[in-house]
């Protein structure tokens, strides 16, 4: 008996941690327009090569004429002249970009929400959920005005009040926000941080 | 994923390749780019064609990227099938977007199975009304959409659901 609930207990964690991975799968940044330009790139870079370099070994006249001209041109620079140190240096610095775009994980416009199935995968924009939390703590009895700013694992909720004495205003509305978090369940859990903002009516 | 993989590998060799040159001209900053050593070497029979088919890999390269892209993101927007499974595929969807329509709180549905070669999915766009429990909405949904992979016997589709909160009035401060 004991040994059954725990395989059900381990196979059900199992699940949810395949289901977790695939929703953060899914709705990670694919970095598409910088590996949509990238290969483009290499696309046409290598292709204008390829069709120098045969023209220029069949001896096409033109291709041939700017291979050996590109060829003397190298012959007679130098690494410390300045167009070499240029071109040098802007290929590192686009080496460096492309490998920071590789490795940071960008912002999603859709938040994943938890589930159970790996073959059900959920999520609510970013924008949607921001409103739902600014739905939610304009409906806690003093607040007149909310913002909402999502950044990294953290929510701030900045509230106007027009209460003289706000008191557990800033506790009121971080437990309405949690449990409206509670309800949509985001796969990410986020501290969050209330900031209460005093203003005369 | 992939796209992050090759990202990473262009931006390492082309940082390697601005390294090194940066370095050279630190060290051996009188000497020629193009070195008497590797200039006798250029006139070899060898180089050029060794050059052609180094292009030849890196536009080889670039171009299966490409194709690999665009397949991934037509895979995202069709269903490349057979039309008796897109006719049966096109009833189940407008079953499954009456079925999500039908629960408490939802105001549209959108449905479009998509994919290619095997690898299909089910896309949902779910807008809920603002008072919509999306918890409970989520666990009402799974009836609806397992009854769907059952009816094109697909039993192991997944489904990703995005939610779109409608509000009625907007009080974004």
């Amino acid at each position: 008996m004991a040994e059954t609930l725990s395989a059900e207990l381990l196979g059900d964690s199992a699940l949810r941690r395949r289901a977790r991975r695939r929703a953060v799968r899914e709705f990670r940044p694919g970095r598409l327009p910088a590996a949509f330009g990238t290969a483009l790139v290499l696309t046409v870079v290598g292709g204008t090569g390829t069709v120098l370099v045969v023209s220029s070994l069949v001896g096409h006249r033109l291709a041939g004429g700017l291979v050996s001209d590109t060829a003397g041109a190298l012959r007679r620079a130098h690494w410390d002249d300045g167009r070499v140190v240029v071109v040098s240096a802007l290929l590192a610095i686009a080496g460096a970009v492309l490998i920071a775009i590789a490795a940071f994980p960008g912002r999603t416009r859709q938040e994943p929400l938890r589930s159970a199935d790996p073959l059900f995968i959920v999520a609510i924009s970013r924008a949607g959920l921001r409103q739902a939390m600014v739905h939610t703590a304009l409906g806690v009895p003093g607040v007149v005005r909310c913002r909402v700013r999502m950044r990294g694992r953290r929510i701030l909720v900045c509230v106007t009040t027009d209460y003289r004495h706000p008191g557990g205003l800033a506790d009121s509305v971080r437990a309405a926000i949690f449990r409206r978090l509670d309800q949509i369940g985001p796969l990410h859990g986020r501290r969050v941080v209330v900031r209460v903002k005093w203003r005369h009516t | 994923m992939r796209h992050r993989v090759g990202l990473a590998l262009t931006g390492t060799a082309l940082l390697c390749l601005g390294g090194l040159g940066l370095i050279l001209a630190s060290t051996a900053g009188g000497r020629p780019v193009l070195d008497p050593w590797l200039s006798r070497f250029t006139r070899n029979d060898g180089f050029w064609p060794i050059v052609g088919f180094a292009c030849w890999a890196v536009m080889l390269t670039g171009l299966l990227w490409l194709v690999g892209q665009v397949r991934s993101a037509l895979g995202r927007r069709i269903a490349l099938v057979d039309s008796a499974t897109r006719m049966l595929t096109r009833a189940a969807a407008r079953g499954l977007a009456g079925d999500i329509k039908g629960l408490p709180g939802v105001c549209d549905v959108t449905v479009r199975f998509t994919g290619i070669a095997e690898d299909h999915c089910v896309q949902l766009l779910v807008v809920c009304d603002e008072a919509a429990d999306l918890g409970v909405l989520r666990a009402r949904i799974e009836g609806p959409m397992s009854r769907f992979r059952h009816l094109v016997a697909m039993e192991g589709l997944p489904a990703v659901v995005r939610f779109r909160v409608y509000y009625r009035k907007q009080c974004l401060a």
